[in-house]
């Protein structure tokens, strides 16, 4: 990835006057980008998809006639649902569609018992329709950033986030913190032991690590020692995050990360 | 070892490969060659746009972890030091998914 060792050489060089606070009189927070990775390629444009049906049909014309009496036996059922579907594509309008369609699987109409296997799942699940923004099986062509309401009074959505001092260090931090939220056999990878963004000002600062959630699609762990948690989007993390922190965090939280 | 078998797949093979008949050429007039122009440009022109917003986003997290890591240094020498410590043993996770087109029916 990084070179680690050329951003902390850059560190070295920049560093133009010695720190003034002694470590006591700022308050250090690690939090943590806990994502969840995109578990679908990204949607195509309209564009995309108008290009992708045009260069279907220019397959369509070039291509050679299937040689049948070759791959399929005479007589056989295979070779009838053959000359049958080319019966069928030969006075079609959209050929090119239609034969896109049978291929990709997504035919639910005439799915018959050979077909069964090939019936893929909908792109959108059932937790993007009710809007749980609980479950980790939503937005599944984006990532999914977990952000949890603490217990205490302020109803103020934040990444998760957890106190820091010299004897500890950011990363022993982090895995904590990742561990109390989800259980000690969370399934997560802490990226990097180095932040990657921070915000606050001043006395307050947060450093950020990332990890990644490796589990996207089994049951959904609840997390625990927080009021209400949610998974998301980069859009949604725009809306909860106040926006000082934003302008940092707009960097670093992405609809495909 | 050639027995008349091999022969025959030989024969086949070298028909399938070299006497196959060639790919028709589509016809186009003007005003569809006009067309095909018009749309791989438009498709040049989205691949370009995809690719800045891609090395955009890249540059700007990089950016933003080298900024992060110089606060870091200016505030806690120490904690710096032990962030920058690489790991003795750090591996990719073999479990992670890549991403498909559609999700796993095991829900």
């Amino acid at each position: 990835m990084f070179p680690l060792g050329s951003v902390r050489n850059r560190c070295l060089h920049a560093l133009s006057r010695p720190t003034r606070f002694a470590l006591g009189s700022r308050f250090i927070h690690c939090g943590i980008l806990l994502i969840r990775p995109p578990v679908l390629n990204k949607t195509p444009s309209p564009l995309e998809e108008a290009i992708y049906a045009y260069n279907r049909e220019l397959q369509l014309q070039m291509s050679q006639d299937f040689a049948h009496e070759f791959f399929l036996k005479k007589g056989s059922l295979a070779e009838k649902t053959w000359l049958e579907t080319k019966k069928k594509l030969q006075h079609a309008e959209n050929a090119s569609q239609l034969l896109h369609q049978e291929t990709s699987g997504n035919s639910g109409t005439d799915s018959s018992e050979n077909n069964q296997f090939l019936v893929t799942q909908p792109r959108k699940t059932p937790d993007d329709l009710s809007g749980n923004t609980r479950s980790v099986r939503r937005q599944l062509d984006q990532s999914l950033y977990l952000m949890v309401k603490k217990n205490t009074g302020e109803q103020q959505w934040q990444f998760p986030t957890a106190p820091v001092t010299e004897k500890t260090s950011l990363h022993k931090v982090a895995t904590q913190l990742i561990t109390s939220l989800a259980g000690s056999d969370a399934p997560y990878w802490l990226v990097a032991r180095h932040p990657v963004a921070s915000t606050g000002t001043g006395d307050e600062k947060i450093f950020y690590l990332r990890a990644r959630w490796l589990q996207d699609y089994a049951d959904n762990i609840e997390m625990k020692g927080v009021e209400d948690w949610a998974w998301c989007t980069a859009n949604e993390v725009a809306e909860r995050v106040s926006p000082s922190a934003w302008t940092r965090l707009q960097n670093t939280v992405f609809e495909r990360v | 070892m050639k027995t008349p078998k091999t022969d025959a797949v030989f024969d086949m093979l070298r028909r399938i490969l070299y006497e196959s008949p060639g790919r028709k050429p589509i016809p186009m007039d003007t005003a569809a060659l006009r067309r095909h122009e018009y749309i791989s440009l438009a498709w040049n022109l989205s691949r370009q746009e995809k690719r800045c917003q891609q090395s955009l986003q890249l540059r700007k997290q990089y950016q933003e972890m080298q900024r992060s890591c110089q606060e870091l240094y200016e505030i806690s020498r120490v904690l710096f030091d032990k962030a920058m410590a690489e790991p003795k043993e750090r591996r990719f996770p073999v479990d992670m998914r890549i991403p498909t087109e559609t999700p796993p029916r095991s829900a």
